[in-house]
């Protein structure tokens, strides 16, 4: 039993990372591209006033897209340089959890047949209104 | 861009090493609890609650694995159970929609209580949003038959 299962279990790893490692290989390489360019600075500009709409500080509109398109600890690194309060990380927190790594963790997604578009969708028209009803709330 | 390349032949290495190592740990976990009947024990007293969810039986281990430890992880699982039959197609859609709003929930609610969020809150309104969402989406999947 103990072979069968350490054998079993090795015969199905290895597939499943050769299955993980053809969609994170060349994902990652793109998103390393996009934060090489910092892609996200060109239009963090322009989303600045929506964050009002969750009583945040504009600033904090670099911290989701850098956690959207990048991953959650490019994220977390703008907290150092934005004056943020507890309360405002738990709403960054919760809208940042429901809603990144799109492209890789979408790419995952796509590889099992869900579709990229159902996937992200769902994912950041909750993380808007999840977000906005928690900062009505805590904020 | 030498260095870029460095880097990221660097980072990916190191990714694969830790995913090669956590999946393969998984992995063999995973053929135990099968073989010591673990998982259908599991089954029969979490199934109770998913099935409200939509998914078949055997969908239920990824579920956890994925909500637990993460997306990559769970995507594995998922895509094991798939390729033995366990899992259609309507149980991908569900499990992946439940997982893409929650996963790795013990690392991420951790990540960011080191912040200062309020632990409760974050761990809480996700798992919430994810049942509920996936519930409303088994209804429609259900009801148009997108995926069958």
């Amino acid at each position: 039993m103990i072979r069968k299962s350490l054998v079993d279990g090795m015969k199905n790893s290895f597939s499943t990372i050769l299955f993980i490692a053809k969609i994170i290989l060349p994902v990652m390489f793109v998103v390393k591209i996009l934060e090489e360019i910092n892609f996200v600075y060109w239009f963090s500009n322009t989303l600045e006033p929506l964050m009002s709409l969750f009583s945040l500080n504009g600033d904090t509109a670099l911290t989701l897209l850098l956690g959207n398109f990048i991953n959650i600890y490019a994220a977390i690194a703008t907290f150092e340089t934005i004056n943020v309060t507890t309360t405002e990380v738990t709403v960054i927190a919760i809208m940042l959890l429901i809603s990144h790594s799109q492209i890789t963790e979408g790419f995952v997604f796509k590889k099992l047949g869900v579709s990229l578009s159902y996937i992200i969708s769902i994912r950041v028209v909750s993380a808007i209104v999840v977000g906005w009803i928690v900062s009505v709330i805590i904020l | 861009m030498m260095n870029f390349i460095i880097e990221y032949l660097e980072s990916s290495l190191k990714l694969m090493v830790k995913i090669s190592i956590y999946i393969s740990a998984v992995m063999v976990l995973t053929e135990f609890l099968k073989n010591l009947k673990i998982i259908d024990w599991l089954n029969t007293k979490i199934y109770p609650f998913t099935k409200h969810l939509g998914i078949s039986e055997g969908a239920n281990f990824p579920l956890i694995i994925g909500y637990l430890i993460g997306v990559t992880y769970g995507s594995g699982m998922i895509y094991q159970s798939y390729k033995n039959g366990e899992m259609n197609k309507k149980d991908i859609y569900l499990v992946c929609t439940f997982i893409a709003i929650a996963h790795a929930i013990i690392e991420d609610t951790l990540l960011f209580s080191a912040f200062g969020a309020n632990l409760i809150i974050i761990f809480g309104v996700r798992t919430l949003l994810a049942i509920v969402v996936t519930y409303f989406a088994n209804k429609v999947f259900t009801k148009i038959k997108a995926v069958d």
